[in-house]
């Protein structure tokens, strides 16, 4: 039943398929008319576009080019200008050099000292002895000052403890000449500086207390140094 | 053909645009028809047309954008409906929405099978089936519809 009215539905369909179609035959002429010139106008109006676009561009790039040619200009006056300066200046250097080389003591070697070698002494104050010694009064000076400006003489017992050659420095510790006591003895320095307490000043085991030995000294510092 | 096309698609422009590119098509590929007893001229014609609306509508309608419905429908009996004129029939299939007309001008119309306008309209052979059933329904309420108007 339902196929016999699909069936009856289909030959009508097709029935009126077959019949002619009313059409307005100038308005579809018009649309055709119309859509040919649709595209046209839009093809015209594409090329315009275009053209501006690119009249722009080359407009853009001419002034451009004419900048990049005005700074090459400039740039190469400048290079120019410069050029010139350097030639200006170049000929003093040139007659300065050439003094330079025409003068003999220029082209000498410098002259070398030969080196002096520096021989300091140190001497390390042991003991000093301190006494009155008549002092001859001046005649000049006022009775008062005469007694404050009398020195006391101060004997200066020094132990040479290194001599130090600044080029050549011995291989072994100095030693040095203990000029105290009643008899020299050569004493090693390094025990010396290890302690200071304690005094070898005697040739013996027992030793001897400072205080008790004899302030006379040998020698002074002044016929040590010279 | 320029029925054929409306009865695809509702505008009298774009029917007339696809009318066009169809026998554009027909013209560029007439070499390629070849009479062995395989159907008329005026058959492939048709064909080619209804293929060229076909494209036309997959491009801007999707036919999956419907819900399925099961097995065991009714049936809907059209038998009013085919009692009506010929323009009264093809006045109404136009006012069908777009999926129910292009399924029903398919299978009731051209003879395809579900199968077949599945694979055109690239459906599944259900959505098919269900376009169908639903473009029946509405001829039929409309037709209910009509006469209610026409009895009043």
């Amino acid at each position: 039943m339902e196929h016999e009215d699909e069936l009856r539905i289909r030959e009508k369909i097709k029935d009126l398929d077959h019949a002619p179609q009313a059409w307005d035959k100038e308005l579809v002429w018009s649309s055709i008319r119309f859509h040919g010139t649709k595209p046209a106008r839009r093809i015209v109006v594409y090329y315009a576009a275009a053209s501006l676009a690119l009249a722009v561009a080359i407009i853009f790039y001419s002034v451009e080019l004419t900048e990049r040619v005005a700074l090459r200009a400039r740039i190469s006056e400048l290079d120019l200008a410069l050029e010139q300066t350097r030639n200006a200046v170049r000929p003093k250097e040139t007659n300065q050099a050439a003094l330079i080389a025409e003068c003999p003591e220029a082209n000498q070697a410098p002259v070398q000292l030969p080196r002096v070698a520096k021989h300091l002494n140190r001497t390390e104050p042991a003991m000093i002895v301190r006494g009155k010694e008549p002092v001859e009064p001046n005649p000049s000076l006022p009775q008062t000052e005469v007694a404050k400006e009398t020195p006391q003489t101060e004997v200066i017992v020094a132990t040479p403890i290194e001599q130090i050659d600044p080029i050549n420095e011995p291989a072994s510790p100095p030693t040095s000449l203990v000029i105290l006591g009643k008899s020299l003895t050569v004493a090693d320095h390094s025990a010396q500086k290890k302690g200071r307490l304690k005094m070898r000043l005697f040739q013996g085991e027992d030793d001897e207390a400072i205080g008790t030995s004899s302030s006379t000294p040998i020698t002074t510092l002044a016929s040590i140094n010279n | 053909m320029f029925r054929l096309v409306s009865r695809y698609i509702k505008s009298t422009v774009d029917s007339e645009d696809v009318l066009i590119m169809a026998f554009t098509k027909v013209f560029a590929n007439i070499s390629s028809f070849s009479d062995r007893g395989e159907g008329s001229f005026e058959g492939w014609i048709r064909k080619v047309v209804v293929n060229e609306a076909l494209m036309w509508l997959r491009r801007r309608h999707n036919f999956n954008m419907t819900e399925t419905l099961g097995e065991g429908s009714d049936p809907v009996d059209l038998g009013a409906f085919s009692g009506l004129p010929a323009e009264e029939i093809s006045r109404f299939i136009s006012e069908l929405p777009n999926g129910y007309r292009t399924v029903f001008n398919l299978f009731v119309i051209e003879g395809y099978t579900h199968l077949e306008i599945a694979g055109m309209l690239e459906i599944s052979e259900s959505t098919s089936r269900t376009q169908l059933f639903k473009a029946k329904t509405l001829l039929k309420k409309t037709l209910t519809q009509e006469g209610f108007h026409y009895g009043t």
